[in-house]
């Protein structure tokens, strides 16, 4: 008899908290890369080992609930994308690192800017404008997402940068909160990490917490990823050059299926992910790689032909 | 060393202002002298100076023992001329300060009849008969004027009220002249007030102290409410307000907020200082409670009809502006920006942080680039961080480089771009801009600074931004 009211209330928590009935309250399902995708046995009728996915979401993502990102299987693996109304923790491993990190958020905040048109808050601690610079309004429109999309607050203490993020995940104005934050400060505990989570389910804002230089840590967010850089893919024309930025996304935490690791590069153009198929670098002599001429845009330097 | 000021018992017993102290002590031996510290004494007068802030915001020092009040209009809140001045003097006194004080129509009759007339309410127009009455040093002008005129026999201010003007500005200097000019009213004399003049103000007493912050925070809700009919009428709406709350005790607390656009709605403006009130927690200090509670306007701006909306906004663009104000609050207005792009083709001026609380023209953006490698970092160092590299002189690509004590192999690189200084820096260096991606794919942007050769024997390199 309690057995069934204890499965009960777990049943109505799971609800409430918006976790499918199946786990267990902070365990982090770490499935290595190279396993079996627990969705595709199930399809084939298999016993499904691992977590289910949550009941009710389509293949596909129910429409105005996901952010698709366009990696088929990275998509399902998510439910249909990455979920509007949820936390979402990214990290790097080091400093060094935070361009990719800075790469991956700005690409996803590129893609959301596309599928809403609310502003975008982007809070920076103090810290990691020291360590990793800020954000650079020219880059951030060459790479596809619009300065003007974005509202950008500089907090001095990680406190007032969490607090920041939190106040934002309430705001009906705003399509998401991007926080950048040096690794674990104090304040975020899984208590705070619990309350960003079910603010940002309750309002429908979506939040990324990006950690520079953080470690694996748990929390209440719905999905956590590792970035780390990889080389650049090559592009047309442009053989010798620095190519398309690529990365390697690690889903490490997903409550809303398996975790697998991800290859991706990024299509400025388009404002699409694509996967990333550079090899490994051979080491090679650096050749310096000149562009043809562009007609010299509004106050940008030329690039000049290499002599000889 | 003379004595400069006495208590009431050492005036009793015969000493006098000027006296050196050994003759002091030769007439009073007990006598307690201590030093002169104007520092204190500035400070003592800067706090009288909040104190009677609850009687007029327009208060201004007078020299070092004295404050100059602008009453226009208040005294009646007071009860009178009187009796505010009664009022002022009386609370003084049981503060442990002996006070004097005058009412006049100007300035200078004020401050003559004060020090030198023992302090009365001068009626509406009468201070020219006052002031015939007093001595040539109660006018404000220096001690050699003041000899010179007594020197040819000019010893009371009425000797010279309806004096021919000429003359005395030649023998002793317009700045006589002026003066007397102030104090008869014949002249404006503004005072310059400590605190700016707000430009609304609402303020409520207590029979009962508050200490509360709820209760703190519904007043300003109610002070604002009773400004609403004012803004209206003008217009505007506030961008900067300050809560001044008086302590029983004597003390002032202040505290101002800013908002991004103008506000008027009671319920906005109360949300944010009870935001500032918990902010400043401990330091706001009530004491045995406030008795006054004082909301003025500092600074206005226009608004337009469709923002007024006193029934409370609920849609999402209300909702980021009361945010952005939150932050404001809570962070400083400064800190929340938007980028703007700016015309320079120096990577570290072509954009901008923008404080939201200015406004934002829309500018364009460079547009992103097609089918092209990107050539500009999403990470600016607001200071490029010097690396030690090495590259094919005179004009290589980085080969190798050490960033923060680590060491980077360059597989790829890109460039160089060059940028050249601003044209008016006559020494400006040219930097030629690198694209570099190591093994692992860490992408960075790194500059030579300087044309071996041309402009400098040793080009230094520099970090200045992070590529995805």
């Amino acid at each position: 008899m309690d057995q069934a009211r204890i499965i009960t209330l777990r049943r109505e928590i799971a609800a409430i908290e918006g976790r499918p009935a199946g786990f267990s309250e902070g365990s982090d399902f770490f499935v290595p890369a190279s396993s079996r995708d627990p969705l595709a046995d199930a399809e084939r009728g298999k016993k499904a080992i691992g977590p289910r996915v949550m009941p009710g979401a389509e293949q596909n993502g129910e429409r105005g609930k996901h952010l698709p990102l366009g990696i088929p299987d990275l998509d399902r693996r998510l439910g249909g994308g990455l979920p509007l109304a949820a936390l979402h923790e990214i990290r790097a491993g080091e400093t060094r690192e935070s361009g990719a990190l800075a790469g991956f958020a700005a690409a996803l905040a590129a893609r959301l800017a596309q599928l809403q048109s609310k502003p975008i808050l982007w809070v920076e601690e103090e810290m990691a404008l020291t360590e990793a610079g800020h954000p650079f309004g020219v880059g951030l429109a060459q790479f596809g997402l619009d300065p003007a999309r974005l509202i950008v607050v500089r907090a001095r203490r990680p406190e007032d940068a969490l607090w920041t993020l939190e106040e934002g995940l309430r705001c009906s104005g705003l399509a998401a909160v991007l926080a950048v934050i040096r690794s674990s400060p104090r304040a975020l505990d899984l208590t705070t990490s619990r309350r960003l989570a079910l603010r940002s389910a309750k309002h429908g804002v979506m939040g990324l917490l990006l950690r520079q230089a953080g470690a694996a840590e748990s929390g209440a967010a719905t999905t956590r990823w590792r970035v780390s850089p990889r080389p650049a893919a090559v592009m047309d024309g442009f053989s010798d050059g620095v190519g398309r930025p690529a990365w390697r996304a690690e889903l490490e935490k997903n409550r809303l299926g398996p975790v697998g690791v991800f290859d991706l590069e990024w299509d400025h153009a388009r404002i699409q992910f694509g996967p990333s198929a550079t090899a490994d670098p051979v080491a090679r002599p650096a050749v310096p790689f000149d562009r043809p001429d562009r007609a010299a845009g509004e106050g940008q330097g030329l690039a000049l032909r290499k002599a000889g | 060393m003379r004595l400069v000021a006495l208590n009431e018992t050492a005036f009793r017993v015969g000493l006098s202002r000027g006296q050196a102290p050994a003759e002091a002590r030769a007439i009073y031996p007990m006598l307690e002298v201590v030093e002169e510290d104007p520092g204190a004494d500035a400070r003592l007068l800067a706090e009288i100076a909040d104190w009677t802030d609850r009687y007029t915001p327009l208060v201004a020092l007078d020299g070092v023992d004295g404050l100059m009040l602008d009453i226009t209009g208040c005294a009646h809140l007071f009860g009178g001329e009187e009796a505010m001045l009664a009022d002022i003097v009386d609370r003084l006194q049981r503060q442990g300060i002996a006070a004097r004080g005058a009412v006049a129509d100007t300035p200078g009759a004020a401050s003559a009849v004060a020090r030198y007339g023992n302090g009365a309410v001068v009626s509406s127009g009468g201070h020219a008969a006052w002031l015939a009455k007093l001595p040539m040093l109660a006018l404000r002008i220096p001690a050699e004027t003041v000899a010179m005129l007594e020197r040819v026999g000019l010893k009371r201010i009425g000797q010279i009220a309806d004096a021919p003007r000429a003359p005395l500005a030649a023998r002793f200097g317009a700045g006589l002249i002026e003066r007397l000019d102030q104090a008869l009213g014949r002249a404006e004399e503004a005072i310059s007030p400590r605190r700016p003049m707000p430009e609304l103000m609402a303020e409520r007493r207590f029979a009962e102290p508050l200490s509360l912050a709820q209760d703190i925070a519904a007043t300003v809700i109610s002070l604002a409410g009773s400004l609403a009919e004012r803004f209206e009428e003008r217009g505007v709406g506030g961008r900067q307000f300050e809560l001044a709350l008086f302590r029983v005790d004597g003390a002032v607390a202040r505290t101002t907020i800013g908002t991004g656009r103008p506000l008027t709605t009671p319920k906005l403006i109360g949300e944010l200082f009870a935001e500032k009130i918990e902010l400043l927690g401990d330091e706001l200090d009530a004491g045995f409670g406030f008795e006054m509670v004082r909301l003025s306007v500092l600074a206005v701006d226009d608004i337009n009809p469709a923002q007024i909306d006193l029934a409370g906004e609920s849609d999402g663009d209300a909702d980021l502006a009361r945010l952005i104000d939150r932050i404001g609050v809570r962070l400083g207005l400064g800190r929340v920006a938007n980028l703007a792009p700016r015309d320079s083709h120096l990577p570290e001026r072509s954009a901008a942080f923008v404080p939201t609380a200015n406004g934002s023209a829309a500018l364009a953006w460079p547009a992103p680039l097609d089918d092209e490698p990107l050539d500009r970092p999403l990470r600016l160092f607001a200071r490029p961080e010097p690396v030690e590299t090495i590259a094919e002189i005179p004009e290589g690509p980085p080969l190798r480089f050490r960033w923060r004590r680590a060491l980077y192999e360059v597989t790829r690189a890109e460039g160089p771009e060059r940028i050249g200084d601003e044209w008016w820096h006559e020494d400006g260096l040219t930097r030629d801009y690198y694209r570099v991606e190591d093994r692992a794919g860490h992408r960075f942007w790194l500059y030579r600074e300087g044309l071996y050769g041309r402009e400098t024997a040793a080009p230094r390199w520099f970090l200045h931004g992070l590529f995805a």
